[in-house]
This record gives C-alpha cells, structure tokens and sequence, in this order.
C-alpha cells in the first residue's frame, strides 16, 4: 500500500514539474494526443466487447428464437431463459471437470513454468560454449514435429496412457514461452548479476535471488499464457485418456458443444417432432461457463503488469 | 568480476591437443551448473520431441494406424510429387504466403501499437478495464466468432454497409467474393488477437524504469520522443524475437479460420496448403499426406528462420541465437 | 432329402423375415435361378418389398438357432460413440442395453470415447493395439476403407465363414434380398461387419412449401410440379416480396438436379453405365435455370453462406420453399406455427419418369451403422460370445428390444398386439425425444430395425407428420434405377479419393463462379474450358473405377455354396 502511495506520488510529482516547466506544451499537442488516444481506444474496445455480448446474449435467448433468428444479435431473444445454464450445469460430469481442470492448471503449469524457467535461465546466460546448440536445440521443436501419432505411440510405450500425468507433462513445455522469458532474463540489468556473484553466488542462486524477483511482470505473463492454455486445452485429453473420470472441463462441454453442431451438418432425420431448441443454445452457455473462470482470475494477475520494476536497487 | 577474468584468458593455440580439450574441459567445469540445469529440460525435450520425430517417416509411406510405422508400405516421395504435382499447388502455396504477409504488415504491428496506446493511458483503472474487454475475442470459440464475422458481412451486413459507405466495396455478401476474404480474414485475425497480443509488450513496458521517463522530462522530452528513445528501445528484443519467429511461420498458417470463413467462389484468394490437405483428408486417409506437406513446410520454414535470424543479428544485434 | 430341407428352411427363413418386419410384404413365390443385381432392384423399384423371394436356390442356409441366454457367460468389451452424451454419460446406465446383455447372458464392459473426435480417437485405439473385443465403427473410419481395410490390416475378423452358425439371424437378415447381401458384403464377397438392416422408404426430403405464403400468390390448390412450375412460382412469389428459396450453399439441390435426370454426383445413366452429374452437358442446362433464378433475385442474396440458415429463414417467412426432411420441417412448423405442404419429387416436364429415389423398400444396411468383432476377441476366446450378442439384435425379441424398448417403460401394446411409444419418450420435459431415442429404445444398433412409418417416435408421434413421409410413396413413376449402391474397396477409395479432391475443388469453384455470374454459362468457350479441364484431372478415370465397384455389385449374388457345418 505504501508502495503505491510512493507510485502515486511520484507520478504526480512529475506531472506538476512538467506542468510548471512546459505548461504550453502539455497542454495543446498532448491533450489532444490523450484525448484521440482514449477515444481510440475505447472504440477499439467496445468491437472487442461485442462477441462477448452476443455469447452472452445469446446463452440467455430462447432456444428456438435462437434457431430461427436471422442476423446478427443485439439483445436477448424473448423470452429469455436460462433453462441453458441449467442444463449445462447440471450436467453431473461438471463437477469432476472443473476439479480435474483445476488440478491439471495447477501442476501442469508449475511444472511447465519449472523447465521453462530454468531452459529461459541458462538460454539467456552469456558466454558457454554449448549455448548455440541449445537455443537451436529448443527452437527446431516449434518447427520440426513428429506429430500426434507418433506422440501417442511415445506416451504409450511409457505406460502414460489414460492416466493425469500424460496431461500434466506431454506437451506442456512451450518452447515460445520459453524464448520470451529468455528475452527477459537477458534485458535484466548486468550490474544486479555482477553484484551478486561478487557477493559469490552461483548459478541458481543468482536465478532465484536476482533474476527471478526482477521479471515478475513476464512470470507473471508467462503463468498466465499457461494456465489459460491448459485450461482451454482437450486435444491431448482427448487422446490419452479413455476413463471420463479423468476427462478435464473442456472435454465435457466439446461434447455438448457438437452435439449442436452435428445437427447442423448431418441432420438426424428421424427427430422431426421431437426436436428441442435448447442445443444451438447450449454452444453459447457452454462458452460463457468455460470462459468466466479465466476472465475473473486475470485482473488478479494483471497488477504485476501495472506496477514497474522496483527502481532504486542500482543506486542504492 | 569473474566474467571480465574469464575474458582476458587467452584463447589456446588451434592445432594444440591440450588447448582443444583445455577449451571443452574447461568450459564443463566453468558452467557445469548451467549445463545441468538445461540437462533436466534436455531429457522433456529428447522424449517428448525428439523422439517422436521419428514418426516423420510416415510422410514416406501409405501410413495406416493399425499396421503402424513398421507395417505401413513405403511410397517413397509419392505423397509429395502427388502434391506439388497437382494443378492448384503453386495457388495453395501463393495463398498461404500472401495472407501471412498480410498478417505480417498489419496484423504484426497492432497489438504493439495497442500496447503502446494504453501504456500512455493514466487513468489506471480504466486502463485495466479496457485491457481486459480487449482480449475477450481470444476467448470466443473459432466458430462462435466466424459466424458473427459471417453475419456481419453478409449483403445486408452491418460490415458491408459500412464498407459500402466508404466506396471499398458493392452491397453484397462479401465472404462470397474472392476480392474482399483476404481484407475480411486480417481484419477479424487482428480484431482477434490485438488484445491478447499486446499482454506481453505491455508487460515487457511494465519493466521499464520509471526513472527513465523522469529524466526524460526533466531534459524537457515530448511525448513522442518518450516513446522513441524509451519505450521502443524497451521493447525492441521482444519485438525482434517476435518477429523472427513469425517469419519463421510464413508457410503455416492454420487452417482454422479459414476453413470457417471460405467458400467455394473465393477459393481463388482462400484456400491455402492446410484447408486444401484438410479437404484431400476427408477424402481418405490423412496422415501421410498430411506429414508430408508440414515436413516440406517446416523445412522451408527453418530456411527462413535462419534466413531472419542471421539478417537480425547483423542489423539489429538482436537474435533467436 | 436335401431338397427337402432346403425347403423347410426356406421356409423358416421367410417365416423369420415376416415377423421381424412387421409384415408389411406381399407373399412371394419362390424363385430358383439366381438373379443378378440390376434385375431385382428392377423389381424392388415397383415398391413392393421382395425380401421374401429366395433368388439363390441353393443350400444358403443358416443352421439354426442360438439359444439364449448363453449356456456361460462372458464378459466383453464394447468401444462404443455415445448417442446422447449430454444426458446418458455411459450405456452401463443404460436399461434397454442391460435388459438386452441380460437376455442374452452376458456381461458388457462399456469403453466410450469423447465426443467430437471419435475418429481421432478410434485410431488412436487402432495404433495402441489394444482392442476391446467389439468395436462400433459406424462411418468413423469408411474414407480410410473400413472393416475391409481392418480386416486386411489384421485388426478385425473376417466374419464370413462364422456367420451362419454364430449369426444365423443375421445371416437371414442379408440375404432376405439380392440387394441387401450385395451392400452387406465386401466386392469380393466376404462379410467384414454387422450393419443395421433397414427399410428406409418412404423418402423423408422432400420438397417444402410454405402455405399462407402460397395463398397469397394465389397457389391455394396448386403445387409446383415441372421446372417451369418452379419459375412461375418463384415470380409470383417475389412479387410479393419473398424470396423463392435458397440454394444449397454448393449450387446443387439433388432434387432439383435428379429433375434433369442427373444426379449429384456419380450416378446411373440412362444407359446403365455410371457418370458424374457434373461434367454432363445436361449439366448446363440446370446453371442456366438456376443462374437465371439468381439473376432475377428469386433466390436469397446469402445463399453462399454457412450461416444463413435455410430453415431459420422459411420459419421467418422470407423464403417461400425449401427442401428439407418432412418430419423436421413439420416439427419446426408445428412449433412455430404456420403450416407447409410437402411436394412430390420435381420434374422437367409432367409425366417425366423419376430414377433417383434413394430410399429403399427392401431391408438393406442403413444409417451407416456398423459393428465390427476385433481379433483380440478371437485369440481371447470370445467370438462366439461376441457374434451371438450382436446377432440377438436380428432375432425377433431381439430386434423389438433395440427397436421399441423395454415393454411398459418406453411402450405399450394394446390387446389388438399394436405398440405405442409412451410419454418416456414422446413428451419428456427433461429429456428431449431426439436423445430420449437412444435411451429408452435403442434407435440405433446392430439389428434388424422398423422403418420409420412404424417404429420412429419423431415420425409416427403426431399423425401429420406421418401423414407427410407417406405421401407419394405409392408414385409409380419413381424407381432407384440411377443410384448406385455399390461401395468401393479400399484401393479404388484411394484412386478415386485422389483425383475427387482436385475435380470437386474445381467443380465447386466453377459452379458457383458460373451461378455467381463471374463466368458467363452462355458462353461456350467458357463451358468447354470447364468440361476439359475436368476432363484433365481425371474424371474419366474415377468414373472408370465407379463403373468397376458398381459391375461387380451387380455380378454378386448370394453364394450357392455358404452352407455350414
């Protein structure tokens, strides 16, 4: 809290500098840039906000206003209901999915954020001999891929077939993940590492106690792109793993997400009458109940972004 | 301290035995704990990439999943002289590099622009919840999203009007027209990814030193000149490794939006190598066909990376290595 | 002697064909020379179903019975797509399965897939190795040669020499007609899986109008009959502000190509040699038509798109036709309320004879529904067990279990012997009746299934909707003659699959460039560069391989020789 006060404070310090120094300045050029800036932005924004509206919208419309409603939606179609989120929820498979998906992001990222951590660490030091190779070595995986079955063949040989490992580790490393923390490791200021290493600390030492406490903010994003992957991911679910118990979220709510698309392509024939109008609806709500989640855990991870590095270390 | 020792050693003669091996011997010992430390990402890496690498063999043969790799019969280049052979692969391969271009030169630029646009926002809270509006196309699923794109550019659509109004195109249902898909496709790929993209320059400019920005003002800078001497050196390694790494993907492009957005009549601007492999699957079997075209696309792929690489790291002295 | 039993059995087998189909089939007398293909669907097209004609004269019997429930019981594995994921997560729950493992004296171990990507992951069983005893296939893995090609591959069991003593019913089931053994069989005569036996007549697409916009063009009584019907039609209703319908986002409705006498795709000819409705010159003729309907605006301007939806549009009134299978369009009128018509099959000029109807009267293999027994099940010791499970879906109690349910739970039969489905599945709040068909019956399956006018609670639920799928199954002038129900081996799927992608992309592209008017169909230089290029990417060799698949369909016939021990 003092901190932000500190924040705060300093940045109206310089505002009112600037504003004493160049008071003509600030004021035409740069409000004006300020102003188009914040109206851009906003327009920008609302686009961005409308798909999720229409979801929304959507998820609570009338299942067979829904199907026959042609054109783009503005509202919900009366009358509205939300017989979708009951369906959806009460779906007794969605509580073992959102444990399993919750236990699936938990180690799945913090065994991937281990190994790209400590590939990013030794990527970005200066200086050994091997480092060429090894940066090659990582780099040619994003290209060059055997593909899902010989993966599959792999996993299976190992004896990880239909178990959670299979989905916590196959796959879980990304190599692109990997090369933006390297770039953030590299831009750390060599002086902190030299201050360190005179103070004789190796190479983890160095990691832990320097470089790691110092790129919070792409951790932080770097988690963040984990999680959010591991929570949207099904593919490798879907091929490992045979028993539902294991099945994570997104895996149960694809089923129904098809189910609604299989009735657009190859109509079944013989369900004339009986036909419900609640599955194109259930696309919409299976959306909205998959993606909350994820939205409500951002902003907690997004402070790391807005603050700065802690300046001050290097005159101190 | 100990890196500038290091430095001053000087380097052994070439041809002498002794040095060669003081050279690699030296270096395991100097950096074993580094060498260690990426033993551990080594082993993930050799299982679970290298190793099914194997399996590329498969775009040498007739590949079926119950015979297996030992099983399968061989056919030697025929999955790709098959491909390349045929009448539209020089269209494929056109279609795929022209949309990546497209992406490139506005597709790339954007969530950067975006980053740097609500970098200069003050208002905090605002800021933020802006940031998190903008990436919520990320999270719409692939079909949910082409199909509102498909609505709103349908002869009535609200996209076409607009369109319409500023001369760019005629009152109909543009997705049917070859003319329009490539505008269409970058426009909804940027619409898409603009928010979620930009997470990592913003977080990248959330590292940089305040006390830059004071000094900065103190020397009497403007906006702009903030933003040049600042801020973009700032991002500038994120950016080049970006950037290397897109070129490094000019003949892949997935075949998710496209197949969602194309239609027959614009397949003249639309399909590219990996919609055109997905329709040649359904047909029949799809492993060694598909295998075969992604080797040719990454061996091409990797040319190129190597291609950027080099260039970067002369102009630049940013690089992948 | 032989005679003798040959004549009791034959006896036993159209015996056991009446009860399993209801009866609706004229007695038949039988027939000793075996017929060829082309000769009985001929007669099969009259409407009158001949399964009860024994075409073979030979020794082609089953030996008998199984007796269920089986003497010991075995436990197997069932790799099993779930029908109604969302609300039945696994078949153990599953009474109408339990009743029918029970009857039959087994034990089943359930293994289901995730939704979605069953091919992906029926592969993925394949390439680990690891098969269940009975795998349900269905259309999972037909592009990459299914059962034939599984068979060959070592996976699954070529089933032929077992099938008439641990199938017997099934057995009855295929050859009931020359048509029915033919499609259950591979080119070379071996049986590689269980398909579900059906008759699928009467047609269920057909032609929809809408009524109240028909009255206004003042179409009270009339329906549209010829091409030119459709036209005045079409203007009429423009007129009044609607669009006359939407083509199919490709440019081709089948039906209204079949009025020109082609088909969409490859086809019999009037000849009786297979073409490609697509590289004809009658071709052009239908472009013309409907590039003229376009160009008049009878058609709705996003007819190109995935997303506007044909159906949505006719509920909302802005179109006035559209072609559609008459039990969901009922469904969706009744619900929406308004009313349609359903019209017979179109046709160029009045009295034209109709070759493309695609439903059959005999009981053939439908719905793409397969079963296959793996290898596994045969070195474990199973197969026995496996085959009379799958065959009791072809017995008499076996097929009214799958078909109607369990008896006072999905229906009720009355004194007269009638069934009728309840409220289970009829009228269920909480589960939908398209899904409640594959939970309190089994609608799909290995067995011996009802045609819908009798046994599918989406048709004969509401009389109406009955009333619509009956209608002009008795027209005289229709028959199958130009549809090809021969299925090809998995080399001339290959063969044909790798000169189809590059002619349909062509095809697909061009058609909509001449619909589109970016070429002038009026232009002949421009339909010959069509007709020549696709004459360069081979489309007289696909055809060559259609023509062989479909001449040995036609020389097959149930063997003489598949008698038993």
């Amino acid at each position: 809290m003092a901190k932000k006060e500190m924040q705060l404070e300093r940045d109206v310090e310089v505002d009112i500098d600037i504003t004493q120094r160049k008071r003509i300045g600030r004021s035409l050029g740069e409000k004006i840039f300020d102003g188009a800036n914040y109206i851009v932005v906003t327009l920008i924004c609302l686009i961005c906000l409308y798909p999720m509206l229409y979801v929304l919208f959507a998820s609570i419309s009338n299942g067979n206003a829904l199907y026959t409603h042609v054109g783009p939606i503005w509202a919900p179609l009366q009358p509205m209901t939300l017989d979708g989120y009951v369906k959806v929820l009460a779906n007794p498979d969605i509580v073992s999915g959102y444990i399993n998906t919750i236990i699936y992001v938990v180690f799945g990222t913090l065994f991937a954020m281990a190994l790209t951590i400590l590939g990013a660490y030794v990527l970005s030091r200066k200086g050994y001999k091997l480092k060429k190779f090894f940066t090659m070595f990582v780099v040619l995986t994003m290209y060059l891929s055997g593909g899902m079955i010989p993966t599959f063949i792999v996993v299976r040989n190992l004896g990880m077939l239909d178990t959670r490992l299979a989905i916590i580790i196959v796959g879980s490393v990304s190599t692109w993940n990997m090369i933006v923390m390297k770039t953030a490791f590299s831009a750390v200021p060599q002086g902190l590492e030299e201050a360190a290493i005179i103070d004789g600390a190796n190479e983890l030492q160095v990691l832990t106690r320097v470089i790691l406490p110092t790129t919070k903010a792409t951790l932080a994003v770097i988690v963040l792109f984990y999680s959010v992957g591991i929570w949207n991911s099904w593919f490798n679910s879907m091929i490992y793993l045979q028993h539902r118990e294991l099945y994570p979220l997104q895996l149960f709510l694809r089923e129904i997400l098809v189910e609604d698309s299989a009735l657009e392509g190859s109509m079944d024939i013989q369900s004339g009458v009986g036909v419900n109008y609640i599955k194109p609806l259930l696309k919409y709500c299976t959306i909205i109940v998959s993606t909350v989640p994820i939205l409500c855990v951002y902003p907690f991870v997004q402070k790391y972004f807005v603050k700065g590095v802690m300046m001050g270390s290097l005159k101190e | 301290m100990t890196k500038t020792v290091a430095k001053k050693v000087p380097k052994p003669p070439k041809n002498s035995l002794a040095g060669k091996r003081g050279g690699w011997a030296a270096d395991f010992r100097k950096h074993k704990m580094l060498y260690a430390m990426f033993a551990v990402v080594m082993i993930y890496y050799i299982v679970f990439h290298y190793l099914p690498m194997a399996g590329i063999v498969m775009a040498f043969q007739n590949f079926r999943p119950a015979k297996g790799f030992l099983e399968s019969d061989w056919v030697g280049m025929k999955n790709f002289i098959d491909f390349f052979s045929g009448p539209y692969a020089g269209r494929l391969i056109r279609n795929t590099i022209v949309l990546n271009l497209y992406l490139l030169i506005f597709g790339f630029p954007a969530p950067i622009i975006f980053a740097l646009m609500l970098n200069e926002m003050r208002a905090k809270r605002y800021k933020s919840v802006m940031q998190t509006v903008s990436y919520m196309p990320h999270f719409v699923s692939a079909v949910v999203a082409c199909g509102i794109v498909s609505l709103f550019c349908q002869s009535s659509g609200l996209l076409t009007s607009l369109f319409h109004l500023l001369g760019l195109s005629d009152q109909v249902d543009m997705l049917a027209y070859p003319q329009y898909f490539r505008s269409i496709y970058v426009i909804m790929d940027i619409w898409q990814s603009l928010g979620w993209g930009s997470i990592i320059y913003l977080a990248t400019l959330s590292n940089v030193d305040l006390n830059l920005y004071e000094a900065a003002d103190i020397d009497g800078a403007g906006r702009f000149r903030k933003i040049w001497n600042i801020t973009l050196p700032a991002l500038l390694p994120v950016i080049v490794v970006q950037l290397i790494m897109r070129i490094g993907s000019m003949m892949s492009l997935g075949a998710g939006n496209v197949i969602l957005l194309y239609r027959a009549s614009t397949y003249e601007t639309s399909d590219i190598i990996s919609s055109y492999v997905y329709r040649a699957g359904l047909q029949n079997q799809k492993y060694s066909l598909g295998t075969a075209v992604d080797l040719f696309n990454s061996i091409i792929n990797i040319g190129l990376l190597t291609g950027a690489n080099y260039v970067s790291r002369k102009v630049t002295e940013e690089s992948l290595w | 002697m032989k005679k003798i039993l040959a004549l009791l059995l034959a006896l036993t087998l159209i015996i056991g064909v009446f009860a399993a189909c209801g009866g609706d089939n004229s007695s038949s007398s039988q027939q000793e020379s075996s017929s060829k293909q082309e000769e009985s669907s001929k007669e099969e097209t009259s409407g009158e179903s001949s399964e009860a004609s024994e075409d073979n004269g030979g020794e082609t019997e089953p030996t008998g019975e199984i007796t269920y429930p089986l003497a010991e019981s075995v436990n197997l594995t069932w790799w099993h797509p779930l029908r109604a994921p969302s609300y039945q997560s696994s078949h153990d729950d599953n009474s109408v399965w339990k009743k029918i493992a029970e009857n039959v004296g087994v034990t089943i171990e359930w293994i289901h897939p995730a939704s979605g990507t069953e091919t992906e992951q029926l592969n993925m069983l394949l390439v680990s190795g690891n098969l269940p005893d009975i795998i349900q296939i269905d259309g999972l893995i037909q592009n990459s040669g299914g059962s034939s090609a599984g068979v060959d591959d070592g996976s699954f069991v070529d089933l032929t020499d077992y099938i008439p003593e641990y199938a017997p019913d099934y057995m009855r089931a295929i050859t009931a007609s020359d048509l029915a053994y033919a499609m259950a069989t591979t080119a070379d005569g071996r049986v590689t899986e269980f398909d579900q036996i059906k008759q699928t007549a009467p047609q269920y697409s057909r032609v929809n109008v809408r009524n109240d916009i028909m009255e206004e063009i003042g179409w009270k009584d009339r329906l549209p009959e010829t091409i030119d019907d459709y036209t005045e039609m079409y203007a009429a209703m423009k007129e009044k502000g609607y669009y006359g319908y939407r083509t199919d986002r490709n440019g081709r409705d089948s039906q209204l190509m079949y009025a020109y006498g082609i088909g969409n795709g490859f086809y019999i000819n009037e000849d009786g040699k297979v073409a490609y409705g697509m590289w004809t010159d009658t071709y052009r003729d239908y472009l013309r038509q409907v590039r003229e309907w376009i160009a008049a605006g009878y058609v709705h301007p996003d007819w190109t798109s995935k997303e506007a939806d044909t159906s949505a549009l006719f509920a909302q009134k802005e179109i006035g036709m559209y072609i559609m299978p008459s039990d969901i369009s009922y469904g969706l009128a009744k619900l929406n309320g308004y009313e349609i018509t359903c019209v017979n099959y179109p046709r160029l000029k009045s009295g034209d004879k109709f070759r493309f109807e695609t439903t059959t009267w005999d009981a053939v293999p439908a719905d793409g529904i397969r079963t296959v027994v793996t290898t596994d099940c045969e070195k474990a010791g199973r197969l026995e067990a496996a085959m009379a499970l799958l065959n009791y879906g072809y017995t008499e109690e076996g097929a009214e279990l799958y078909n109607w349910g369990i008896e006072d739970e999905a229906y009720t039969r009355d004194s007269s012997g009638s069934k009728t489905f309840t409220d289970l599945i009829l009228n269920n709040d909480k589960i939908p009746m398209s899904d409640g068909q594959y939970i309190y019956k089994l609608h799909f399956g290995p067995k011996l299934a009802e045609p819908d006018v009798q046994c599918n609670p989406g048709t004969i639920g509401d009389p109406k909707a009955l009333y619509w799928r009956e209608l002009y199954s008795d027209d005289a002038t229709v028959s199958s003659d130009a549809i090809i129900f021969a299925s090809l081996t998995v080399d001339q799927s290959v063969a044909r699959g790798d000169i189809m992608t590059n002619v349909e992309t062509y095809m697909n592209e061009s058609t909509l460039h001449f619909l589109l008017g970016e070429k002038d169909i009026n232009d002949d230089a421009a339909w010959t560069e069509y007709m020549d290029t696709l004459s360069s990417m081979d489309i007289e060799g696909a055809i060559a391989i259609t023509q062989e698949a479909l001449d040995d369909f036609n020389a097959k016939s149930i063997p003489t020789d598949w008698a038993f021990h």
